[in-house]
């Protein structure tokens, strides 16, 4: 089970980061991690094994 | 005059035109006093052009006078543009504080091409901030301005929904294009990926950001389409395929076309029943036309919400991260949290997304080839515009007032890269528009655009024009 996202979270991560999350944000942005993870367990919930993420390197030089 | 000519689609006042019956100036100086009398009440425009476009306009008719030089559809037609594509003669600010004043070096390759095409842009219209959208720019709704214009091609849907542009360029990294479009009761086409420059616009995402089209009707969709559409080395998503004649075909059949309809995820319990039942009415005037319908069941589209939120916040934050840290206080508060809750997402989450999208993508394929499809049809909404007192454009509240039921509808198209369109289809009660989308294999826009006008000449509700009450201008 993961562990609850609270506004200490949020203060947490900010600091890893080395963004301030001003007070006045705290909580929004920790309910918008909240409904993030709800929308992200179903493809967290795949088996992507045998898939190659959509991002392409084009090796030639052209540009 | 000047209303009739405001009210003319791009195809017939560049038939005009081309037949000297009017000049761009007469055209552009109606378009201004248009703009005159409906700012007051819509607020579309955050810079009207006024100098350039007139300027613009003479060169357009001196060319066709002196050389008969006709540079392609746009030549001498007034046009707006959102203002997150750059342009070296107005500032480009992207409705936000962080880049007050500023005034590009070079333009956006869109805006090149309009240029090169002979159009003549009037103004840079309104967007939520850099497109992220979580601020409300001042843009009401033209058929009533108590109500939401959508977003965040807020003002590119206005301006052409209010007939003070015949024609706006807008940009779609979720949905804003198709979002303004059906609730301006207008055409918004978001191309397929690769298909239009993106170079010069204020980037969103990398592979979700796309340039394209809002218009009264698809034949003036086609006609942009015809002017924007093509490679462009600068653009790292840019694909070098052939570019049609947008209009070639658009009268031809509908007998046969197969269209998907995906009941499950499309017409799920938060589509207000009005919105339903008009779009329903619509997929029977389709079939009335030749389509057959086909439900198919694509359980992989519910993975679309997770996917979207990783990638657009995390690319947006990306590109947001000096600024965040410079000056985060010239942000709206609403942006400004987007921006930081990007900040916290886990970089594995982000490639884990990019391996989901191609799930979903491949999904889609997999659906379109079994039931040999040629596109998929939904509502382009839930519900109609909302009151702008009870507007958010929040992509996280999950109710009816904010964007999270647009989103859903609409944002599949940037995650897998295919065409869609808002084609509208109806009205409310109160007299808002309501439309529906379609879904079309990658590079397929002909085809969307011929159902759009296909569907567009049968009915009442395309290229019909809202009464706002003008201000007189002395």
């Amino acid at each position: 089970m993961q562990q609850e996202i609270t506004a200490d979270t949020v203060r947490q991560l900010a600091r890893i980061v080395g963004i301030t999350v001003p007070e006045e944000d705290v909580d929004s942005v920790a309910a918008a991690l909240r409904s993030y993870r709800s929308a992200f367990e179903a493809v967290e919930a795949l088996d992507l094994t045998e898939v190659d993420p959509v991002v392409v390197t084009d090796p030639r030089w052209t540009r | 005059m000047s209303q009739e000519l405001v009210d003319k689609t791009i195809r017939e006042a560049g038939d005009l035109l081309a037949r000297r019956e009017v000049s761009s100036r007469e055209l552009t100086e109606a378009t201004l006093a248009r703009i005159a009398q409906t700012e007051p009440t819509v607020h579309a425009y955050v810079t009207v052009m006024t100098e350039s476009a007139l300027a613009a306009a003479d060169r357009a008719d001196k060319e066709l006078a002196t050389r008969g030089h006709w540079r392609g559809p746009l030549h001498g037609i007034p046009v707006a543009v959102k203002d997150i594509c750059y342009t070296t003669d107005a500032p480009t600010e992207g409705g936000s504080r962080v880049l007050k004043g500023f005034v590009p070096d070079h333009d956006a390759t869109v805006v090149s091409r309009l240029r090169e095409g002979g159009a003549v842009i009037v103004g840079k219209a309104h967007t939520h901030e850099f497109a992220y959208g979580q601020n409300i720019p001042p843009t009401r709704n033209a058929w009533n301005p108590e109500y939401s214009p959508g977003g965040s091609s807020a003002g590119s849907g206005a301006a052409v929904a209010a007939r003070s542009a015949f024609g706006a360029i807008g940009t779609d990294g979720g949905g804003s294009i198709r979002f303004p479009a059906a609730l301006e009761g207008i055409v918004g086409l978001k191309p397929t990926c690769g298909r239009v420059s993106r170079y010069g616009v204020i980037p969103m995402s990398a592979t979700l950001d796309h340039v394209g089209p809002l218009t009264r009707t698809a034949e003036d969709a086609a006609l942009m389409m015809n002017v924007i559409a093509g490679y462009d080395p600068l653009d790292v998503q840019s694909i070098d395929e052939p570019v049609p004649d947008y209009t070639e075909g658009l009268d031809s059949s509908l007998q046969g076309l197969r269209l998907g309809v995906e009941r499950d995820y499309f017409f799920y319990k938060d589509v207000g029943p009005e919105y339903r039942r008009t779009v329903e009415a619509a997929m029977r005037e389709l079939e009335k036309l030749g389509v057959t319908l086909v439900d198919v069941k694509i359980p992989e589209l519910d993975l679309c919400a997770g996917i979207f939120l990783n990638i657009i916040a995390t690319d947006t934050s990306a590109y947001h991260r000096r600024w965040l840290r410079e000056k985060p206080n010239d942000y709206a508060p609403g942006t400004r949290i987007m921006l930081e809750f990007g900040e916290l997402l886990f970089g594995t989450d982000y490639l884990i997304a990019q391996r989901a999208r191609e799930v979903l993508r491949s999904a889609v394929k997999d659906a379109f080839q079994r039931h040999r499809l040629d596109a998929l049809v939904a509502p382009s909404n839930i519900v109609t515009a909302v009151p702008m007192s009870r507007y958010s454009s929040s992509l996280f509240a999950g109710s009816p007032e904010d964007s999270t039921g647009a989103l859903h509808q609409l944002s599949i198209a940037n995650v897998i890269g295919v065409p869609s369109i808002n084609v509208p289809c109806g009205f409310s009660s109160e007299g808002l528009p309501i439309g529906f989308v379609l879904y079309g294999r990658p590079f397929d826009e002909s085809l969307m655009l011929r159902i759009g006008h296909v569907y567009g000449a049968g009915t009442p509700w395309v290229g019909r024009a809202p009464k706002i009450k003008a201000v007189a201008v002395s």
